[in-house]
């Protein structure tokens, strides 16, 4: 543990004292002599370190040229063979903090080092970032950055020393949205009855789940004429042919695919595979047809009862799907209707 | 009513040729077990004893159940023997031993249990029990739910058979589960919404034998679940199903009992099931706030559910109904939502009313090390992408995948942490 800690740290045009607004757009260069900063980080770690280098980028080059810009980077980086990374503190500077944020995330995940960066909350680097990295919080003023770059420090030696950090108010970064188990001591039984004495009450209690989000979703406008809708046929039960092409999960997906339902007059046993773990399959693998209606749609078009069945289902797996994940699905299958010229959609779940 | 539980503590077990308890052993006679379970839907059956510590790993895990003997009455009334009154008198538990069903026919969620390692982290008490497992394949021309339906009945009789073995023993230690109804005025009236989880035959849970699939909500004696009225026989959907062995000690149901008299007044349970339509969801919810304020009379509410995803939607439902009557809900939920993805959310349902909720635990992705032994021929499955897991090796898996280990019904003191 005594050996010379290697840190390389990232910094923009300004903080690299190249120049404000104006030097922007400068391109990538590399620093080996001690700044101000880097004396900072190295008396902050607390044993024998040392930053080989500071790698200063300006805000506009890395967010105009990131597919250049940020492999030039991490080869630079990789060749002073850190034991971790630092950059920032971005505090409000979004692009600072985007550039922050990307280069971390692709150190952690090329390297596995310890990568830190420190911002403001209303940086949208925050968001980019939160969920892979432990982002160190900040005000958005550099007058703090002493302070700042302590907490960093202190972050990587948390890394370092192979241990876990605390909680997110704890210890200061943004919270990212994980969970882990945990035991807390008290039965389950009881702390449930506890907090349901103190709603009762009317005392302060803190719930252990958070709510997400409402949302009022009105449905669309009755069709008025059948006779000319094309209808598309769409499930959430997990459909798809056999072999699973897509390599679709069980649960939780944030796509869906459209596969081909026309090439005869119903959905064949055999040719279908079911990826959905929240039912008995073996019903819908017997007779796909009963999941999604092909059979009925392809006799219907016939009659004429309807104008069309669109050629494709649209297919997914709706099992603890987030919110987010089924937004997400939902989006892409309304763009998919409407860049086929559909009138209306049939959503089968299960 | 009055149940005393007779625990039979048993520290070892291990083959002879008859059946008896002696100095915490249980000697079982192999041959006589086997002719007691005997059905014509299994072959190959096979009894075997893990221990724990033993590097063994139980592949594709059906039931656990714990041995219970009623001795004045009918044991697993409706599924081993006829049907009968639970919840009073006197049970005999052996305690410090389980039956477990080890499946030969490959579900689309499977389940495994080590006896050692990572995985007993996450089963609380089960982790000391010696595991008497029976393997059986089915008879040819046996048809899946058939041959299921006959594991959940062989392991529940030598569950019996074994607890029988007590009959004369001087029982370890008593315990007494009672309602007392005197000294309660001054105490917050509190029920308890004991939400099932039962879609269909074999993918429920059994109440004095009758499938939950179609059931409405009705109000039930807590000792009748301690005492063996409600058996797991959930093959499709096992991983958010508990083993009857969490029935037989169901947590938040003793938890209750403990407190009843104390800081509380719990006045009743209402289990109410899980069905598939919507209509249905609907109806069971008004039904089950309409018992729990009008019938139970009660001033808060504490809701579990078993299952997965869609059941939070009639935890939400019954949440709703609640508040509406006045009746202000407490809601304790495993949280689903938390694996292999970053998500502020924890719950798929978002009703205001839901402002007070405890974490059971989440997901999560453990390594499970390779261990000497495995006992069972069928592989289990990957929960997420339904690939065969080879048991034999070491494997990534979440703590859902253990038998036991993900129950709802507050075992442990299991939460999570948002980090």
């Amino acid at each position: 543990m005594n050996q010379l800690l290697r840190i390389v740290h990232y910094v923009n045009q300004f903080y690299g004292q190249i120049g404000g607004e104006t030097a922007a757009g400068t391109g990538i260069s590399i620093r080996e002599e001690k700044g101000g900063l880097a004396e900072e980080i190295e008396a902050k770690i607390d044993r024998p370190a040392k930053v080989v280098a500071t790698i200063v980028c300006g805000d506009d080059y890395f967010a105009e040229n990131v597919e250049i810009a940020l492999p030039e980077i991490m080869k630079i980086i990789k060749s002073y063979e850190p034991d971790v990374f630092f950059a920032g503190p971005a505090y409000a500077a979004g692009r600072y903090g985007m550039a922050c944020a990307a280069i971390c995330t692709e150190v952690k995940k090329e390297l596995g080092i310890p990568a830190i960066t420190a911002m403001n909350e209303i940086n949208p680097g925050v968001d980019f970032g939160k969920k892979e990295l432990f982002i160190v919080k900040t005000g958005t003023n550099a007058r703090t950055m002493k302070t700042d770059l302590g907490e960093m420090a202190r972050f990587a030696k948390i890394m370092l020393g192979g241990k876990k950090l605390g909680l997110p108010d704890e210890e200061g970064y943004f919270k990212r949205g994980w969970n882990r188990s945990i035991r807390t001591g008290i039965p389950t039984p009881d702390r449930t009855i506890n907090m349901l004495l103190a709603k009762m009450k009317g005392d302060d209690f803190v719930s252990e789940i958070e709510l997400p989000e409402n949302a009022d979703i009105q449905p669309a406008a009755a069709i008025k004429n059948l006779k000319d809708a094309t209808i598309v046929l769409c499930t959430d039960g997990g459909l798809y042919p056999e072999g699973n092409p897509d390599n679709m999960p069980c649960s939780n997906p944030d796509v869906f695919h459209p596969y081909s339902i026309k090439d005869g007059p119903e959905l064949v046993e055999g040719e279908w595979t079911v990826r959905h773990n929240g039912y008995d399959n073996s019903f819908v693998l017997a007779d796909p047809n009963r999941l999604v209606p092909a059979d009925a749609f392809i006799e219907l078009e016939k009659e004429n009862y309807i104008g069309k069945l669109h050629d494709k289902c649209l297919s997914t797996t709706g099992l603890i799907t987030t919110v987010a994940n089924s937004k997400k699905i939902g989006k892409a299958m309304v763009d998919y209707i409407k860049n086929h010229q559909i009138d209306a959609a049939i959503l089968t779940s299960t | 009513m009055r149940l005393t539980k007779q625990y039979i503590d048993i520290k070892d077990v291990l083959f002879d040729s008859k059946t008896f308890i002696e100095d915490h052993v249980l000697h079982i006679n192999k041959e006589e077990l086997l002719e007691y379970i005997d059905d014509y839907r299994l072959r190959d059956v096979k009894i075997r004893i893990a221990h724990p510590g033993d590097s063994c790993r139980l592949s594709n895990v059906g039931d656990i159940v714990q041995p219970q003997y009623k001795v004045d009455g009918m044991t697993f009334p409706g599924v081993v023997d006829e049907i009968g009154s639970l919840g009073f008198g006197k049970t005999i538990f052996l305690r410090g031993v389980v039956v477990t069903e080890i499946l030969e026919m490959p579900t689309s969620i499977g389940q495994f249990y080590d006896m050692t390692g990572p995985a007993l982290e996450y089963v609380d008490s089960l982790a000391d029990c010696i595991h008497v497992t029976i393997d059986a394949h089915p008879t040819e021309g046996v048809a899946k739910n058939d041959y299921f339906n006959a594991m959940c009945i062989a392991s529940k009789k030598a569950a019996k058979y074994l607890a029988e073995a007590a009959r004369d023993s001087v029982p370890d230690e008593e315990e007494e589960f009672t309602m007392k109804r005197d000294n309660l005025a001054e105490l917050p009236r509190i029920a308890y919404v004991f939400q099932i989880f039962c879609h269909a035959p074999l993918t429920d849970s059994m109440y004095y034998g009758a499938d939950g699939s179609m059931m409405m909500p009705i109000i039930i004696h807590p000792n009748e679940v301690l005492d063996g009225g409600l058996v797991c026989r959930n093959y499709y959907q096992a991983n958010n199903a508990d083993p009857t062995y969490w029935y037989q000690n169901h947590p938040m149901l003793q938890g209750l009992l403990k407190r009843h008299g104390k800081d509380i007044n719990f006045v009743g349970c209402v289990m109410s099931n899980t069905p598939h339509e919507v209509k249905d969801k609907m109806r069971n919810a008004m039904m089950a706030a309409n018992l729990i304020k009008h019938e139970l009379k009660a001033e808060g509410v504490i809701i579990t559910k078993e299952g997965g995803g869609h059941p939070q939607i009639d935890t939400a439902l019954i949440c709703d109904n609640c508040t509406a009557l006045g009746v202000p809900p407490v809601l304790a939920l495993k949280e689903f939502l938390s694996m292999s993805n970053a998500s502020d959310e924890h719950v798929i349902f978002s009703t205001a009313n839901a402002d007070a909720m405890v974490s059971t635990g989440c997901r999560e992705t453990v390594l499970f090390p390779k261990l000497d032994e495995v006992i069972g021929d069928t592989p289990f499955n990957d929960i997420t992408f339904a690939f065969d897991i080879d048991p034999t090796n070491e494997f990534f898996h979440e703590p859902e995948g253990i038998r036991g280990a993900f129950s709802q019904l507050g075992v442990g003191d299991f939460s999570s942490e948002k980090i």
